[in-house]
């Protein structure tokens, strides 16, 4: 069943005279459940398309439809009520409140999330729960990368984006904190869209999107996608 | 949640938020200060002269006022009280130069006293009420006796009663002293019994004199004298001794002397309150606060709002990333833009109510006992009142600094959430025009980094620079002051009172020429 679904959405950035097209007419659907790499060159559009599915952005033009809701002409309330409740972010540099606790910054979504789990719970799950009154800047990358996990989920959203969420992290780090993010997502039930340029992380998807100047060039669904300890790093 | 961040944010900023804390204390305690101080200047001393019933006019006769002249100056319409009074500068016997300026008001309904300690006032009173802050200057007590030479005799008074006085708010000898000094001049009132006991007293010692003059000796003389001094004369030399008439009234001053020339049928010397050394010395000192309340604060509390302005600016860019993460995990604009003005409010609030306690000590510092104030009046209350116009004036800085930092966040908020994510950009740069003059391209690199920065921020170059020139004017002002106060104190002693000693010849009110001479010696 599709959740997702880009019909000739472009976005376009205009300075002066300059216009920059990031998307161009870009249309896709993507189903419930699924394990999504969107996978491209810097530059290529990919942070656009996922700033566009997580309603931090709207296009210029086409219609993005989130589990049959047109996101494309929402407001900025209402767009704030879809990020809150639809969609969980995990970003490249974890984008934690450094004046908060590891509890407090997973807390703080259900200040935001009517159907929020429980922030202890989603702490103990990423492995971090002796962590709970240490703040993020006393943390490791990859843990504060897990925090950044449990804060996503802990939202209960639909559908989970993650934009390099591996990008700085170490090799092997970045090996544990992906297992752990497809586990979660897994147990969770959740559909996961990874923006990405590690051909690697592709190899592990149900579903890859490949995006070169602004287009899409290929939607492939993979048969047998391999796990993480499958893949050679 | 949010306001645990808001507290640690405040404390991972501590020396910003310190600095506006500060300068918004500065700002606020300054400005209520020096309202404060004139507020309070109006306020006490306007409720003093009440309680004191001070003279709202003062006539003047040479040759007195009589019975007649009174009842006509009461039965004028518009005057609600009046007295017949006296005051008259006496030496203290045995104290070196120690004087008092001595007071009779003949009804009690106009200019008299309050009683600090002793005896309340009593028409028939045979003591004298003496100022308080003289007595205790002067180590004199309650049941003490003083003598005080007037006209060539000496007179003992019983204290009865340590009081002050609205007429003598601003106790000075004469119009040539600056600064009242309760160490060697004060004032005292006795009742208008105990004047005509001194009167006739003085009435039987000339009359005697004169008789032992024509040949009879002392002892009959003093008996013949005390029956020869009559009621009508004595009535005739208190009439003679009441050379001013103190009245309340809120007429015109062009109509009272209009009516009192129809009524006494001679024009008067008619002095106002505004005229009058005391009530205009001290509304001068509140117009003087007023002036001061009005450009100092308001100079500090445009440098507090500038810094905020600035500093609210750059936290803002800073937090940039955190507004745009709050933004992204779905918190809406309002809750964001609430958030982020508390921290102006929060400055707002912590500096206002610290502001206010600096305040009241900058009052207090003036207006009290023992403030700047209170060796120039003399009277019994100091309170700290705030004139009604700061109260909205407060709270409208304190809103402000929030809007301050409402506008400078959502400056950041600016746009889609992604945008906000998005690190500060500066703004574009264009050549100015400085860059333009042909001798920008051969100023050194240092020099063209700076002044593009400089033509780069222009509102904080402006703030800056208004924050500059603020602290200069309050600078060059304050150090100006001192010297322009040294310069005219100087000019007045030597250039304008070309003397050294001052003679006042007091005329003897019952017919015979004795007269006291003051001597200031300079």
């Amino acid at each position: 069943m599709s959740i997702v679904k880009f019909d000739n959405v472009s976005r376009i950035y205009t300075s002066g005279d300059h216009e920059l097209r990031a998307l161009d007419k870009v249309s896709f659907t993507l189903d419930e459940g699924k394990f999504v790499v969107i996978l491209g060159p810097s530059g290529a559009g990919k942070s656009t398309l996922l700033n566009l599915l997580g309603g931090l952005d709207s296009p210029s033009e086409g219609t993005i439809t989130v589990s049959g809701k047109d996101i494309s002409k929402l407001t900025d309330n209402e767009l704030a009520d879809y990020r809150a409740s639809t969609v969980g972010f995990v970003f490249q540099f974890y984008n934690l409140i450094p004046t908060l606790t590891v509890y407090e910054n997973v807390k703080l979504v259900s200040e935001i999330s009517k159907d929020a789990l429980e922030a202890k719970a989603m702490i103990g799950k990423v492995g971090l729960l002796d962590h709970l009154n240490n703040f993020p800047s006393e943390l490791s990358g990859g843990e504060q990368q897990r925090i950044s996990i449990a804060r996503a989920l802990c939202k209960n959203p639909r559908i989970l984006l993650c934009d390099e969420p591996t990008g700085a992290l170490d090799s092997e780090t970045g090996v544990m904190v992906l297992k752990l993010l497809l586990d979660m997502a897994k147990n969770y039930g959740k559909t996961i869209v990874i923006v990405t340029h590690n051909q690697n992380i592709a190899k592990m998807a149900d579903v890859v999107i490949r995006v070169k100047n602004g287009k899409i060039r290929s939607v492939e669904e993979q048969e047998n996608p391999l796990s993480a300890d499958e893949v050679e790093w | 949640m949010l306001l645990r961040k808001l507290l640690r944010t405040s404390w991972s900023y501590k020396a910003q938020f310190f600095s506006m804390i500060i300068m918004m204390t500065l700002g606020i305690g300054i400005f209520l200060g020096f309202n404060m101080e004139w507020k309070t200047i109006e306020y006490d001393v306007c409720g003093f002269f009440e309680d004191t019933k001070y003279a709202d006019y003062r006539l003047y006769s040479e040759t007195g006022f009589t019975k007649d002249d009174f009842n006509k100056i009461m039965s004028i319409k518009g005057v609600d009280a009046a007295t017949r009074y006296l005051s008259v500068n006496l030496e203290i016997k045995g104290k070196s130069k120690k004087s008092l300026a001595l007071d009779v008001s003949e009804n009690y309904t106009v200019s008299t006293f309050t009683v600090i300690s002793g005896e309340e006032y009593d028409e028939k009173g045979d003591g004298i009420w003496i100022s308080d802050k003289f007595a205790r200057l002067n180590d004199i007590s309650i049941g003490d006796n003083l003598t005080l030479e007037f006209q060539g005799m000496d007179y003992e008074f019983e204290v009865v009663g340590l009081i002050k006085s609205g007429e003598h708010m601003i106790c000075l000898a004469d119009s040539n002293q600056v600064m009242p000094d309760f160490n060697t001049f004060g004032f005292a009132y006795i009742s208008p019994a105990k004047l005509r006991t001194v009167i006739k007293e003085k009435a039987v010692k000339t009359v005697s004199d004169e008789l032992r003059k024509a040949g009879l000796s002392e002892d009959v003389a003093k008996s013949q004298a005390a029956t020869a001094v009559t009621d009508e004369m004595l009535d005739r030399a208190t009439d003679e001794v009441f050379v001013q008439i103190n009245l309340r009234s809120g007429m015109e001053k062009t109509k009272l002397e209009d009516a009192v020339k129809k009524k006494l049928g001679k024009m008067l010397m008619v002095v106002s309150k505004e005229d009058d050394t005391v009530y205009k010395e001290a509304m001068g000192e509140a117009t003087e606060g007023k002036a001061m309340g009005s450009i100092l604060p308001v100079l500090f509390l445009a440098i507090a709002i500038l810094t905020m302005v600035t500093t609210m600016h750059r936290i803002a860019t800073k937090e940039k990333t955190q507004i745009g993460i709050l933004k992204a995990l779905g918190f809406k604009n309002r809750t964001i833009l609430l958030h982020y003005s508390f921290y102006g409010l929060f400055i707002g609030i912590v500096g206002s109510a610290l502001g206010a306690v600096l305040g009241y000590f900058v009052c207090k510092a003036v207006m009290s006992e023992n403030g700047m104030m209170g060796t120039y009046f003399d009277m019994p209350d100091w309170s700290a009142a705030t004139p009604a116009f700061c109260y909205p004036v407060i709270a409208g800085t304190v809103l402000l600094l929030a809007l301050i930092s409402f506008l400078s966040v959502r400056a950041q908020l600016r746009g889609t959430a992604a945008d906000a994510l998005r690190p500060y950009t500066p703004k574009k740069m264009k050549k100015s025009i400085l860059e333009k003059l042909p001798f920008f391209g051969k100023m050194n690199f240092a020099t063209k980094w700076n002044l593009r920065d400089l033509m780069r921020h222009k509102s904080r170059f402006a703030m800056t620079l208004v924050g500059i020139i603020g602290c200069m004017v309050l600078m060059v002002g304050g150090l100006g002051m001192r010297d322009t106060m040294s310069g005219f104190l100087d000019l007045l002693d030597n250039g304008v009172s070309h003397y050294h000693i001052e003679y006042r010849s007091v005329i003897d009110r019952v017919g015979y020429d004795i007269s006291t001479v003051q001597v200031q010696d300079r």
